[in-house]
């Protein structure tokens, strides 16, 4: 069987995983769009009724299709496949998102990331991530396209290194062919290299320079409530990142609060509603990871994540730092918060969508709004 | 032959190219009268205008042309509309107005033929559909729906949150609320549409696109009179050449891009272009039973080497180079003789 050709047919890139479709879709739509008309589902748009959709949005004038294909429940992915079938596939990596639909086990998980390999194009190209252990999960063996490897720790076909946070987002060397080139990204965070990467690699293989890469990513639309930084007056600075929320995401976005602060932080740290039953160990997990950081301050909001807190004074965290709030307690907590922030302070926000976080991010903005 | 040029100017000397219609229509053994609409006098069936004689434009009176060469603003023309049509009654004319670039757009893809050629167009009418837009496509040309020579055609590009504007020569930076503003107070002034913008980059990166200019000739079959490409400068998205670009004679310029296999692509843009023009006078015959004798087509190619129709423009105007002018000039007089012929024949 021939191998996908891009220059034949129309590329549909299809990413899926548990933690970064959205970011990745973004960024391999901007970097695409340097030279095509490409089809770009909107963000969240990603279950079998809105793929219906777009298969009839999809017309002759997109060159390129971008697709994001979320998997709740065993079984979606193959729906998503037979709907529009991709020819290039991309797994950010096996996480614990919707682990609570598939018995908390991650086998599972991997199994129905797996459902892509192979329900796509057997003749495309598929690209998974090398550094994600759960990835090694996934069912590659018996898949007669091209697999591409993307990683930062361990040997990749698209490998960065030098890694670092600059004021205007992430700086990053690409190894390629041999050659080394510098990149820039607008965002935070180490898993948006992952993510970055994951780009560049599809945008590669369809024949796209180097420099369309670098261009195509610093036009990329920041997306909302995604590691968003707000800088208020006093020094006072706010990370919002309240759209998703599992133990990876609130590490990773941790992870940025100690990047960015330059003097006291604090973490407001949401409950996870999809963990299922691997919830205290999680909670607990995040809550040790928050007390080996020292971070100054932690909130917690929503009722499972008390065990965040326990977590951490488990771990040595003093337990006169922590404060909990149940979710009808919104305005209590706003209320609180105010007489712990002080000048320099750097705040994370972070929780899931339902749990209507961007409202604190709001009433922070507010209050400390630069004259 | 007396071939008629209707102008809405009274005198030839302020229309530069009405020198070369007479010159050509001399060596061509026939002679043309330059007039306005005021010089038409119906009753007695005298035309009051020029005719090019000994180095001068000199005033004269005379009956009827054979045909018209309906030259000048198909607006300002407008307003002698009863006389001119009393004129079309009796006189075959060489073209009529194709409409503006949303309803050949509507009537091409109606009828199917090149739909899958055309690059979707929007008539925009707020703001919110022009983000809408802007936000699916990224880069996208937004021009007036009755837009002429490339007049108010603007590409915008979202970088980010910031977006970059070409106006002609000039270039903008406007936030999300500059452009609202900028967008609505468009939108007030006139219709406007807005298409994606297909990217077609020479080999060195810099945006080109096609001009394919067509006529009808001397026995009424639609002609090449030039393909060209025009070329963007380096970094712009666009191929204006108002806008610092150039433009390149055809066959080097294929050979650069697209090395042995050129003289396909050449064929390719040959082919298409005396097809769509074809298509369109066919279209012009079944809604208006109407004739046109000249298009400039503008497209795109794309890295699969399909052909993307951004406009088709009604009597586009001389090319800027390659000394096409008399090439157009000879082909129009050409035709306007054919039509006097056939015309004469069916009476």
């Amino acid at each position: 069987m021939l191998a996908f050709n891009p220059n034949a047919d129309k590329p549909i890139i299809a990413v899926t995983g548990s933690a970064g479709k959205t970011m990745v879709k973004t960024m391999v739509s901007a970097i695409l769009r340097e030279r095509w008309v490409v089809f770009e589902s909107k963000d969240y748009y990603n279950t079998v009724d809105k793929t219906m959709v777009h298969a009839d949005e999809i017309s002759f004038v997109h060159r390129a299709v971008v697709l994001e294909y979320g998997m709740a429940f065993p079984g979606a992915i193959t729906e998503h496949c037979q709907i529009i079938q991709p020819n290039i596939g991309v797994i950010t990596n096996v996480g614990l998102a919707h682990i609570g639909n598939f018995e908390g086990s991650v086998e599972l998980l991997a199994a129905a990331k797996s459902e892509l390999i192979k329900a796509m194009n057997p003749s495309g190209i598929l690209f998974i991530n090398a550094d994600d252990s759960n990835s090694k999960l996934l069912h590659t063996r018996n898949y007669k396209g091209k697999i591409l490897t993307i990683g930062i720790e361990s040997k990749a076909d698209y490998q960065a290194e030098n890694i670092d946070y600059a004021e205007e987002g992430m700086t990053f060397t690409l190894i390629l062919r041999g050659n080394e080139y510098p990149f820039l990204i607008p965002i935070f965070g180490e898993h948006n290299v992952y993510n970055a990467l994951l780009a560049i690699a599809v945008a590669d293989q369809l024949g796209f320079l180097v420099t369309e890469m670098q261009a195509g990513l610093q036009t990329m639309k920041k997306p909302n409530h995604r590691l968003a930084i707000h800088r208020l007056k006093e020094g006072i600075t706010v990370i919002d990142d309240t759209v998703h929320s599992h133990p990876p995401a609130v590490k990773a976005a941790i992870d940025v609060l100690m990047h960015l602060a330059k003097n006291k932080k604090m973490a407001i740290l949401g409950s996870m509603p999809e963990l299922g039953e691997r919830t205290y160990q999680d909670y607990e997990d995040v809550g040790r990871y928050v007390a080996s950081k020292k971070i100054d301050f932690l909130y917690t909001f929503g009722k499972s994540s008390v065990h965040i807190g326990e977590g951490a004074i488990n771990a040595g965290y003093p337990a006169n730092q922590v404060k909990h709030y149940k979710q009808s307690y919104l305005k209590i907590m706003h209320k609180e918060l105010v007489h712990s922030i002080e000048p320099g302070l750097t705040i994370l926000v972070k929780g899931a969508s339902r749990l209507n976080m961007y409202e604190t991010v709001q009433f922070l903005c507010d209050h400390y709004k630069l004259e | 032959m007396l071939i008629g040029m209707l102008h809405h100017c009274k005198h030839p000397q302020k229309v530069i190219k009405a020198y070369a219609y007479a010159a050509v229509a001399k060596a061509e053994d026939a002679e043309l009268l330059y007039f306005s609409p005021r010089g038409i006098d119906l009753e007695n069936r005298i035309i009051h205008g020029y005719v090019y004689e000994n180095g001068n434009w000199q005033k004269t009176e005379s009956p009827f042309p054979d045909v018209i060469y309906n030259s000048g603003s198909p607006e300002k023309l407008d307003r002698a509309k009863e006389i001119i049509d009393k004129l079309r009654e009796d006189i075959p004319f060489t073209t009529f107005s194709i409409g503006n670039k949303m309803r050949i757009y509507e009537r091409l893809r109606n009828s199917g033929v090149f739909s899958p050629y055309l690059i979707p167009s929007k008539i925009i009418h707020s703001p919110r559909g022009f983000f809408d837009f802007i936000n699916q496509y990224r880069n996208i040309v937004f021009k007036p729906v009755n837009g002429r020579k490339g007049q108010g055609v603007t590409f915008i590009r979202r970088v980010n949150d910031q977006f970059h504007l070409l106006v002609s020569t000039d270039n903008y930076d406007f936030n999300y609320d500059e452009l609202r503003a900028y967008i609505s107070s468009k939108l007030q002034e006139e219709p406007y549409l807005v298409q994606p913008y297909i990217n077609c980059k020479t080999r060195s990166g810099q945006a080109y696109d096609f001009r394919l200019h067509v006529q009808k000739n001397e026995e009424g079959k639609w002609v090449i009179t030039a393909i060209y490409p025009r070329i963007g400068p380096h970094g712009s998205i666009v191929s204006n050449i108002n806008s610092g670009g150039s433009t390149n004679y055809l066959v080097p310029f294929l050979k650069q891009e697209f090395g042995d296999n050129y003289f396909d692509v050449k064929r390719y843009l040959e082919q298409f272009s005396l097809q769509l023009a074809d298509h369109m006078n066919q279209l012009q015959q079944d809604f208006f039973s109407e004739t046109i004798d000249e298009l400039g087509i503008d497209v795109a190619l794309d890295d699969m080497r399909k052909i993307w129709i951004y406009e088709v423009n009604w009597r586009p105007g001389c090319p800027p180079a390659f000394y096409l002018e008399l090439d157009v000039v000879r082909n129009m007089i050409g035709y306007a003789i054919f039509l006097a012929r056939k015309h004469q024949a069916k009476q």
